[in-house]
C-alpha cells in the first residue's frame, strides 16, 4: 500500500501539472471504506476558490491520472477526489454544531 | 426518461432557493438525481446499442439488466489505467480509452455520493458539491457518447456479462 504522505506528494504533483492556476491550501488523504465495503481513499483538496466549470472538468483527469499512478504501485483502492474550500469546510463545521 | 430533464430538475432544485442556505433534503436529492441521471444513460444506450428499436419489450430487458453494486464494481476495474491483470488478459489490451475511463470513475464517485446522500443520515452536503455533481454527471453523459463505437460497446458488453473466470 502506498503511504499517504506519497499519495498526497502524487496529487501535487498531478494538479500542477493538469490544475496549474488552482490555489491548493491543503491536500489530505486518508483510507476509507466506502458504501461498497471496498477499501478506498479520500483524497480532500482544499483550494482558495473552486475553479471555473471548465477548469473543473478537468479534475476528471486528475483523477485518472492518480489512479494510473496507484495502479503502477499495485495499489488498486478507488480515490474519492473532492474539491472543497475552506468557506465551505466552515460551512459544513457549522451544520455539525 | 431523458437523463437530461434529470439534471435541469437537480439543478433548478439546488437553484430555486430565495434565501438562507438549501435545504439538506433539496440538496441530497439534487446529489441523488446527478447519479440517476448518469445510470440512466447508460442504461438507454446499452439498450439501444443492443436492441433494435421494433423490439421494444426486449429494450425494456436489457434496460433492466444493470444493478449498481455490481456496475460499480466492473467500473472500478474498466476505469484503471492499467486494468487489473485478469481484465488485461481478457480484454488483450492495457486499458479503455480515456472517455470509458472517466465515465467509469465518476460512476464510481456519483454513486458513493448517491449512497451517502439516501442511507447515511449524518452526511452534510453544500451547495457547491450538489452542483459539482450535476456537472460531472453532464460531463460523464458526454464522455459515454464520445466514446468510439467499438470501445463502448465492448465496455457495455462488460458491465452486462463481466468476465467467466
Amino acid at each position: 500500500m502506498t503511504s499517504e504522505k506519497d499519495i498526497r506528494t502524487a496529487v501535487e504533483s498531478i494538479l500542477h501539472r493538469t490544475l496549474p492556476s488552482l490555489r491548493v491550501v491543503r491536500i489530505e488523504a486518508s483510507e476509507i471504506i466506502d458504501t461498497s465495503g471496498d477499501e478506498s481513499l479520500d483524497v480532500k483538496v482544499v483550494v482558495r476558490e473552486r475553479p471555473s466549470r471548465e477548469l473543473a472538468r478537468r479534475t476528471a483527469d486528475v483523477v485518472d491520472q492518480l489512479r494510473t499512478w496507484l495502479a503502477e504501485r499495485q495499489d488498486e483502492r478507488f480515490p474519492y477526489f473532492h474539491l472543497t474550500t475552506e468557506r465551505e469546510e466552515a460551512e459544513l463545521a457549522q451544520m455539525g454544531e | 426518461m431523458n437523463p437530461e430533464h434529470l439534471l435541469e430538475l437537480a439543478t433548478n432544485e439546488v437553484a430555486s432557493q430565495t434565501s438562507g442556505a438549501p435545504r439538506q433534503a433539496v440538496l441530497r436529492r439534487s446529489g441523488s438525481s446527478a447519479y440517476y441521471a448518469l445510470f440512466h444513460q447508460l442504461l438507454w444506450t446499452i439498450a439501444t446499442t443492443f436492441v433494435p428499436a421494433a423490439h421494444w419489450k426486449a429494450r425494456v430487458l436489457f434496460y433492466r439488466a444493470l444493478d449498481h453494486g455490481r456496475t460499480k464494481q466492473r467500473c472500478k476495474h474498466a476505469g484503471q489505467d492499467p486494468m487489473p491483470k485478469a481484465e488485461q488478459l481478457f480484454f488483450g489490451f492495457e486499458s479503455f480509452p480515456l472517455e470509458i475511463r472517466r465515465f467509469c470513475n465518476a460512476f464510481s464517485d456519483l454513486q458513493e455520493l448517491r449512497n451517502r446522500c439516501d442511507y447515511d443520515p449524518e452526511y452534510k452536503i453544500t451547495k457547491d458539491v450538489a452542483l459539482y455533481a450535476i456537472n460531472a454527471s453532464s460531463d460523464a453523459i458526454d464522455d459515454l457518447k464520445a466514446a468510439d463505437e467499438a470501445s463502448r460497446t465492448l465496455f457495455l458488453s462488460y458491465l452486462l456479462f463481466g468476465m467467466r473466470s
